[in-house]
């Protein structure tokens, strides 16, 4: 398999150090401007208290390969920025704990594997192993002196009682989001979901522009259904897990339908009908297989589902009354 | 340049990064149980159209030997009592309130559903072996 190696050398830092032991990233690469082919690539990061996916490529790039790729922004699962597919399902880096082994919304929890203790103590004095890391303790770590750069099987970096050779506690895999072109690495390309989202015309048109706003109360039940959809940040999760985007690269997606339910139900809205058009369509509405792994996996604990069911509903009872009063008119 | 071998970076501390055996794909998205009963509806959609087409055939075209009828019969309870059950489920889904509580619905819907096809296949094969 060709293989090629962009890294620019990384700085002469001493050995990574953390009382807490080392766990793997193993990272996807893929510059298409020069690799003929994607690659894995493993880094031994150090255990840090709390550490997320996100601190975790911050320490690659930092400390051992600034050519990884990753795009982030707030850093506290605001923005959106982050999105990644973290050991195999759709996550926001910033929001995904290392130690959770990639699994969305999970708490630490004192029973995990690699759950760091929750006061770790103060740091013994510094060996410059860089920003990201604590001082080692007195003693050393167990992973000093393990070799740096060793190859980390996927069987012998399971989660698990570390060994005596001083392996990695587990393994933690970070590649791009899925549907959307790689820009480099863990950056993808979002053009397409934003197109599909502006296809919706995703903002709203005021029916009356003099007219004084409409105020719909925070507690009514015309906000009600809309209120738990609002939270959206657009960061393409859904669209990443969402197996029929994958079978059917047309289809609009959980993010946009979800944003034209938002719309579609919102009483001041104008473009209702318009709206209605576009997303009542085999490339819209009803490629959705109820599969949920948008629901599953959006860091804001939005349904996309649910929207897109109340969009189904909303559909079909017009078409049943349009019949009704077709059939009506026709006696 | 060997699989598994340091990258070369020319500095003496250089390395901690290593090629990987592993195939340069993307890591297959972990299936959800949404996408999983999707599937199997399908693939027991599939198999329900060739085992009621093979239960018709024994029954009114062509006897076919006992060990296959009841082998059949048997896949075709199966078949269809996850089907249908699956079914129910999308419709819960549909009205709204299986979104919510998925997973329950899920494999609520797949427990009654074992209990019944249990059942069925005792009351059938019972007398019958």
């Amino acid at each position: 398999m060709p293989m090629t190696a962009t890294m620019s050398p990384p700085p002469a830092a001493s050995p990574a150090a953390s009382p807490l032991g080392t766990f793997t990233l193993r990272a996807y690469r893929f510059d298409p401007q020069v690799d003929a082919q994607p690659r894995w690539q493993a880094y031994e990061v150090p255990l840090l208290p709390q550490m997320t996916v996100l601190d975790a490529v911050f320490y690659v790039q930092t400390e051992l390969d600034e050519t990884l790729a990753f795009r982030c922004s707030c850093r506290v699962g605001m923005c959106g920025s982050c999105g990644m597919t973290i050991d195999g399902r759709p996550a926001l880096a910033c929001q995904t704990p290392v130690a959770a082994r990639g699994r969305p919304r999970r708490p630490l929890e004192s029973g995990d594997a690699a759950m760091p203790p929750a006061n770790p103590g103060p740091p013994v004095a510094a060996a410059g192993p860089g920003p990201y890391l604590p001082a080692a303790p007195a003693g050393g770590s167990p992973s000093a002196g393990s070799p740096r750069g060793r190859e980390a099987s996927g069987a012998s970096a399971r989660p698990g009682p570390r060994s005596a050779a001083g392996r990695p506690l587990f393994e933690v895999t970070v590649a791009p989001m899925r549907h959307m072109p790689v820009v480099k690495d863990l950056v993808v390309d979002m053009a397409p979901f934003f197109e599909k989202y502006r296809a919706i015309v995703p903002y709203l048109v005021p029916k009356d522009k003099d007219a004084p706003p409409i105020t719909v109360p925070e507690g009514s039940d015309l906000r009600g259904e809309i209120d738990e959809q609002l939270e959206c940040i657009t960061c393409g999760l859904c669209y990443s897990g969402c197996a029929m985007v994958g079978l059917n690269p047309g289809y609009l997606g959980p993010a946009a339908l979800t944003r034209a339910y938002t719309l579609i139900a919102d009483p001041r809205d104008a473009a209702r009908e318009a709206r209605l058009k576009i997303v009542d369509d085999a490339a819209g509405l009803w490629s959705c297989r109820t599969q949920m792994a948008c629901t599953d996996h959006c860091p804001k604990h939005l349904s996309p589902t649910r929207a897109i069911q109340q969009l189904r509903g909303m559909v079909v009872r017009r078409r049943v009354l349009r019949a009704l009063r077709w059939w009506s008119e026709d006696e | 340049m060997a699989i598994g071998e340091t990258v070369p970076s020319g500095a003496p501390q250089a390395g901690r990064g290593v090629l990987s055996p592993r195939p340069a794909t993307p890591p297959p998205q972990r299936w959800g149980l949404g996408l999983w009963a999707w599937l199997l509806q399908r693939v027991t959609g599939v198999l329900l159209m060739a085992s009621v087409a093979l239960h018709f055939l024994s029954k009114v075209v062509v006897p076919l030997p006992r060990p296959a009828v009841l082998l059949n019969d048997s896949l075709l309870i199966v078949l269809v009592v996850y089907h249908a059950f699956n079914g129910l489920r999308v419709v819960l889904i549909d009205l709204g309130p299986g979104v919510r509580v998925r997973r329950a619905v899920f494999w609520g819907c797949l427990g009654l559903g074992a209990l019944t096809a249990a059942w069925m296949l005792a009351v059938y094969l019972g007398p019958r072996i």
